[in-house]
């Protein structure tokens, strides 16, 4: 099985590298802040506005 | 709309001319993009050239203006072959994928919406309505670089303004403002061929998006500062440089040159540029070469060629007002008189304060300015505020780590970080006077942005793609709700008059002046230094001008007799002065005893409305 994992994934685990959970941690980063901006300043709800005209 | 043709005239005239002047150079570029505005940065520097020297030879007058601008944009439009400029974008390819599709149909969409908004009448803000469209302005009434003495930025370095002057010529001021928005859309452009040429086209397409996104730019770049020009400058010098440092061709070091000329003959913060690039290419021409004096000799001849370009510059304050700067450093050239002495470096806390005479700052300094200098502080301004950078550099950055080893985005990363610390020590930690470091950083966050869409875990990539499409919607959004307010004047519902009265507080008083004030009518302006809607000559009463200062004199008769002497015949004045300007040193006019008891003598009232007052100087009544 986990040489199955390992073809499919280009030859190695991808998920025990340190690399693949920074980039994991990074994306949850970017992910979090744009929605904490956007609903913080208004963005959103400018949205929401212009839809329901 | 033939404000938003003429702009797109201009734009492919600049074009024309300036690949024109690269192909006789026989510069080489790897995309499209990146030809076109290199193209476009040369032909606009060449028209600003143009109008330089008919204002120095004292003939920028509008018909002359108009008459030369006509010429050149016949010129630039034949020059420039649209068809071959189009086929070469079909060549490029860029609209296949659906993902590269979508991003650039945002961009589009987000430049299409800040063309309207930019192609309103100027209105609302108060430096380019006093400095960089109202004196442009002048120039064209007397038909050469006039100094205007109470005018706090009157000696600064024009290109922009001068650019400026061709669209008040040719059409308005909306045009001018267009002009300006034009040097945005070129950055975007710009930043699309940057990030093709050192990463790929997902990069540049990513960098464009997120810069365009900055609400900094959306709201500076349809207006007529000349911000976003200076940085559209600078960012083709530190390309050039980038360009050069990889062929080590002596015209591209030219270049370099002339671009950086450009930047510091738009605003002193283009000195910066010189502050980065000299000693990038005194250390590349040493490495190069092995000997120090060959790369001591590159960088003088780039010094050499941007300060020519700046020069006339630098002469004209230094005859005018005995100071190549004035009024910056004032103390130092011993220059005409200023009230004020503006800050040059910012965040000085005196020589006693941290190392090295203050250059290294102290903790208390760090600790007093932290707020000021967090780029996470910077994010999260929003609308109309000079330091609102938006959040994608704060989301995305961070994720440039995962390039550490890619040796082009190391030296990025370096470059913004170096830049960023100019804008902390030397540009009073405000973004708008660097701009140029956004790009760049646009340019690394697109990397990151390219990355995560596509990364080799599906998944992730189509979550980042679905939320980073997502904040293309809201920014876009937001500048809709920007452009909403200027919409009917824009589509021709409601007259630039209308428009005007309503939002610009002096425009009332103006409209009344332009119409009824006889010819050689001179106007004070009390309380009040937007003076681009007034068209008879005028000057400040600014508490930091030196010219007419009111503690000079004791009685209405002094003061009448200086006014005489001034030339002045009427007077403009602000109802009730602002709690920030009063503040500053501008008097409370009609609660103040002097103002009062020279108004009871000498002034008589011609218009009022909520806002503003006329007067008419009447030089007989005291007696």
């Amino acid at each position: 099985m986990k040489d199955m994992i390992n073809q499919r994934d280009g030859g190695t685990n991808q998920w025990l590298r340190p690399r693949r959970w920074i980039e994991l941690v990074l994306l949850s980063w970017a992910i979090g802040i744009f929605y904490y901006y956007y609903s913080l300043l208004g963005y959103i709800d400018l949205l929401r506005d212009l839809l329901s005209r | 709309m033939i404000d938003l043709i003429s702009i797109l005239l201009l734009m492919l005239s600049a074009i024309g001319t300036g690949r024109e002047i690269l192909r006789r150079g026989q510069f080489a570029f790897t995309n499209p993009f990146e030809r076109a505005t290199f193209a476009a940065g040369i032909g606009y520097g060449s028209l600003a050239l143009t109008m330089l020297v008919l204002g120095i030879a004292g003939f920028l007058l509008p018909t002359v203006v108009a008459a030369v601008s006509v010429a050149w944009m016949v010129a630039g439009c034949y020059l420039v072959g649209v068809r071959g400029l189009v086929s070469r974008f079909r060549e490029s390819r860029f609209t296949r994928d659906p993902w590269r599709l979508l991003v650039v149909g945002f961009i589009a969409l987000g430049l299409v919406l800040t063309a309207l908004k930019a192609a309103a009448p100027p209105h609302g803000a108060t430096d380019p309505l006093a400095y960089q469209l109202a004196l442009p302005k002048i120039f064209l009434q007397k038909g050469f670089l006039s100094f205007e003495g109470t005018i706090t930025g009157a000696l600064y370095p024009d290109t922009m303004n001068l650019l400026y002057a061709v669209g008040l010529a040719l059409r308005e001021g909306s045009l001018a403002q267009l002009i300006h928005w034009s040097t945005l859309f070129l950055c975007v452009v710009g930043v699309i061929g940057f990030g093709e040429r050192y990463f790929n086209r997902d990069v540049g397409l990513c960098a464009g998006a997120i810069f365009l996104s900055m609400p900094l730019v959306t709201v500076f770049g349809t207006q007529g500062y000349i911000d976003v020009g200076l940085c559209f400058f600078q960012f083709l010098a530190f390309w050039a440089l980038a360009n050069w440092t990889q062929t080590r061709r002596t015209r591209e070091l030219v270049l370099t040159g002339l671009l950086a000329g450009l930047a510091i003959s738009t605003k002193h913060q283009g000195l910066a540029t010189l502050v980065v690039a000299v000693p990038v290419i005194v250390s590349v021409g040493l490495r190069t070469s092995g000997r120090l004096i060959s790369g001591l000799r590159l960088g003088a001849l780039f010094l050499a060629i941007a300060l020519a370009l700046a020069l006339p510059w630098y002469l004209r304050a230094w005859f005018m007002a005995g100071n190549p700067i004035w009024p910056l450093a004032n103390g130092l050239f011993g220059g005409l008189p200023f009230g004020n002495s503006p800050v040059i470096l910012s965040g000085q806390m005196g020589p006693d304060s941290g190392l090295l005479g203050g250059w290294i700052p102290s903790a208390k300094w760090w600790t007093s300015y932290l707020g000021a200098m967090s780029p996470w502080s910077w994010a999260f301004l929003k609308g109309g505020l000079q330091k609102a950078t938006g959040i994608h550099f704060i989301a995305l950055l961070p994720a440039t780590v995962l390039g550490w080893r890619h040796p082009r985005l190391r030296r990025l990363m370096v470059f913004c970080l170096c830049y960023y610390v100019i804008i902390i020590r030397a540009l009073h930690m405000n973004p708008r006077y660097g701009l140029v470091l956004f790009v760049f950083a646009s340019a690394a966050a697109g990397w990151a942005a390219a990355y995560f869409s596509r990364h080799e875990w599906r998944p992730a990539a189509l979550v980042f793609r679905a939320v980073f499409v997502s904040t293309l919607v809201l920014n876009v959004t937001w500048q809709y709700s920007l452009f909403e307010p200027v919409r009917d004047v824009v589509f021709g519902r409601e007259t630039p008059s209308q428009f005007l009265r309503a939002r610009e507080h002096n425009y009332g008083v103006f409209e009344f002046a332009n119409q009824h004030l006889p010819a050689k009518s001179k106007v004070l302006l009390q309380g009040m230094v937007r003076g681009f809607y007034l068209n008879a000559p005028y000057m400040w009463d600014h508490p930091h001008q030196a010219i007419l200062r009111y503690d000079d004199y004791t009685t209405p008769e002094d003061f009448l007799a200086r006014l005489r002497k001034l030339g002045i015949t009427h007077i403009a004045r602000v109802i009730r002065v602002s709690d920030t300007r009063h503040a500053m040193g501008f008097p409370q006019y009609f609660l103040d005893p002097f103002h009062e008891s020279f108004r009871q003598k000498y002034l008589k009232l011609l218009y009022r409305d909520q806002m503003c007052v006329l007067f008419e100087i009447h030089h007989g009544n005291g007696n």
